[in-house]
């Protein structure tokens, strides 16, 4: 198991692509967070007041804890197409470059190549959820009003749901580079898919045909529908603040329905 | 060293491999020859684990296939397959990782095969004879019981294609068991002793490669034909001999070398016009096995 980890871990560590991709995602969930305080802070700085409510923008409780780790969690599910590329860049370029069927040649079975693969992919979710908690703790800290313990770890548990989100979302991505192949074509058509057609679909299914069923099982929003959007409670609509079961049971099927078609392509076809 | 047993491989309506048996002996130079499309990347890549076999079953070192096992064949399928970013160096360091064997003797690979001054540089860079080198040199690197080497020479200049014979021979004197898969004649004449032969999917010969252990052809003219075609059954070693058009061919036993011809004959006063030596060529074979398969 570590074997196979280290040997993907030696080819993505001397991969500029790896780099660039990685360090950018991390950018943003740096940025987010900081941008957006820096704009509230602007627009009290103009002396705005916002809506209705008689409070100014820095008042808005986004990073108070308690409700800091779903805002958080939800906004960073919107950019998880950045860690998805990862996945589809270093297995679509095996692909091109023929290495993936030289690794086989050389020694690995192809259960080994998922193993590496997936196992990689658990790291990396690991790791950016970890990052998201150090994000999450600092800017709680210093723009949170309350800071005891009780109220801070109170609604962690959207970390780890965002780490199974992260997991199940780049099992999605694997899946579409192994059936496809080919680098650039995967990446347009899952960035034309994620930010095009299943927001349509979305709304379309939800809104229009009101058949919220389907629109669960759309296979982008299944992977983070266990981190239901909290930001209507700022327009004081009502929204769900706890882990719903059925995103929980999507989520997890993902993984399982993802990572088991995934092997099936590699393990079940020639390498060419 | 490798048995295989009825191998046979469909692509829809396209039989790339049929029902295929054949043994290669350990210690030989085994040449896969057969014109492009005959299946001898197919057959390689089933055995190297790469193409699921439709049927039919292979041994490699008496036992029933697996990975385990490949990390004792250094193999290269059709071209070199490295990442294009990493140097010579570091793409042998990933291939000692998964052989789990190797990493000790990348030096002495590199320079085995020329590539030590441009270790560092980015594979990318390589031209095409470099790219052959470091792929034979990356086979070699767990130091295989067995080197699969599919056309390791298409592509390449004349330098290149000496380059790449000479080391396979140097690999052979090493002892290696060597299979060797080409559309090249010549190229499997020079460096193979043993050969199959490949015409879409089915085999329709395997031996050895006959040459310079066997049986020499020599060509001879002489004045005085006549007399010379009387004598040369009693020349040493003889086997045959057959009267062309503008002189006589004569078949001998390996080892007879052309003075001995030359002074025999002369003993007898047939002083010789012309006198050359030609091997069986390969060519000649392969056109018999050819010819009786049309
Ligand atoms: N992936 C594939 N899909 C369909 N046909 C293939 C595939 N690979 C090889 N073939 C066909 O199988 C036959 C044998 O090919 P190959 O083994 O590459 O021959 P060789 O290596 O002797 O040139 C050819 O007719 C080729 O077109
Ligand atoms: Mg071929």
């Amino acid at each position: 198991m570590l074997r196979l980890l280290r040997i993907e871990w030696f080819k993505l560590r001397h991969s500029r692509y790896f780099w660039a991709l990685f360090g950018l995602f991390v950018l943003v969930l740096l940025g987010l967070p900081l941008g957006v305080r820096g704009f509230l802070v602007y627009l009290t700085s103009q002396g705005e007041s916002i809506l209705r409510l008689d409070i100014s923008a820095v008042e808005i409780p986004l990073y108070d804890f308690v409700d800091i780790w779903q805002n958080q969690a939800w906004i960073y599910t919107l950019f998880s197409l950045f860690l998805g590329f990862i996945p589809v860049i270093s297995v679509g370029n095996e692909y091109s470059y023929g290495t993936i069927r030289q690794n086989v040649i050389d020694g690995l079975s192809p259960s080994d190549l998922f193993w590496s693969k997936v196992l990689f992919m658990l790291v990396l979710a690991l790791v950016v959820t970890f990052i998201t908690g150090l994000i999450g703790l600092v800017t709680g800290y210093l723009w949170s009003p309350v800071t005891e313990w009780s109220f801070v770890v109170q609604n962690m548990k959207f970390l780890p749901a965002y780490g199974l989100h992260l997991l199940a979302f780049q099992l999605l991505c694997l899946v579409v580079v192994l059936l496809i192949k080919r680098t650039g074509i995967v990446m347009a058509l899952l960035t034309f898919y994620i930010y095009g057609v299943e927001f349509i679909a979305q709304g379309i299914l939800r809104f229009k045909l009101e058949w919220e069923l389907a629109a669960k099982f759309l296979p982008g929003r299944a992977t983070h529908m266990l981190i239901p959007n909290p930001f209507p409670k700022y327009i004081l609509q009502e929204t769900i603040t706890t882990i719903p079961l059925d995103g929980l049971l999507l989520a997890i099927g993902s993984v399982i329905l993802y990572g088991g078609l995934a092997y099936m392509l590699l393990t079940r076809r020639d390498l060419n | 060293m490798l048995e295989i047993n009825q191998l046979h491989k469909e692509y829809g309506r396209i039989t790339a491999v049929n029902e295929l048996s054949l043994r290669v002996p350990r210690g030989s130079v085994f040449g896969l020859l057969g014109p492009n499309g005959s299946g001898k990347t197919t057959t390689l890549g089933m055995v190297l684990g790469v193409i699921r076999p439709t049927r039919g079953s292979f041994r490699w070192f008496g036992e029933l296939p697996t990975p385990q096992q490949r990390k004792r064949v250094g193999a290269i399928l059709e071209k070199p397959n490295f990442y294009p970013g990493f140097s010579a160096r570091k793409n042998l360091e990933l291939v000692a990782m998964i052989k789990e064997k190797g990493r000790d003797r990348i030096d002495a690979v590199l320079r085995q095969v020329g590539l030590y001054e441009r270790q560092h540089d980015p594979f990318r860079t390589y031209s095409l004879g470099m790219k052959q080198r470091l792929a034979i040199g990356s086979a070699l690197l767990a130091d295989p019981e067995v080197l699969i080497l599919d056309e390791p020479t298409n592509g390449l200049d004349p330098a290149g294609i000496a380059d790449i014979r000479e080391l396979i021979r140097d690999i052979a004197a090493m002892g290696k068991t060597i299979i060797l898969a080409s559309h090249l004649l010549d190229e499997v004449q020079k460096v193979c002793t043993d050969f199959a032969v490949l015409q879409q999917g089915h085999l329709i010969h395997t031996g050895p490669v006959a040459g310079q252990e066997q049986e020499v052809v020599f060509e001879l003219d002489a004045p005085d034909q006549e007399g010379l075609l009387e004598v040369l059954p009693l020349v040493p070693g003889y086997l045959s001999h057959q009267q062309e058009d503008a002189y006589v061919s004569l078949t001998v036993a390996s080892g007879t070398l052309p003075e001995q011809i030359n002074a025999f004959l002369a003993e007898r006063s047939l002083f010789l016009s012309h006198l050359s030596v030609h091997h069986r060529t390969l060519e000649q074979q392969f056109m018999e096995i050819l010819s009786q398969h049309a």
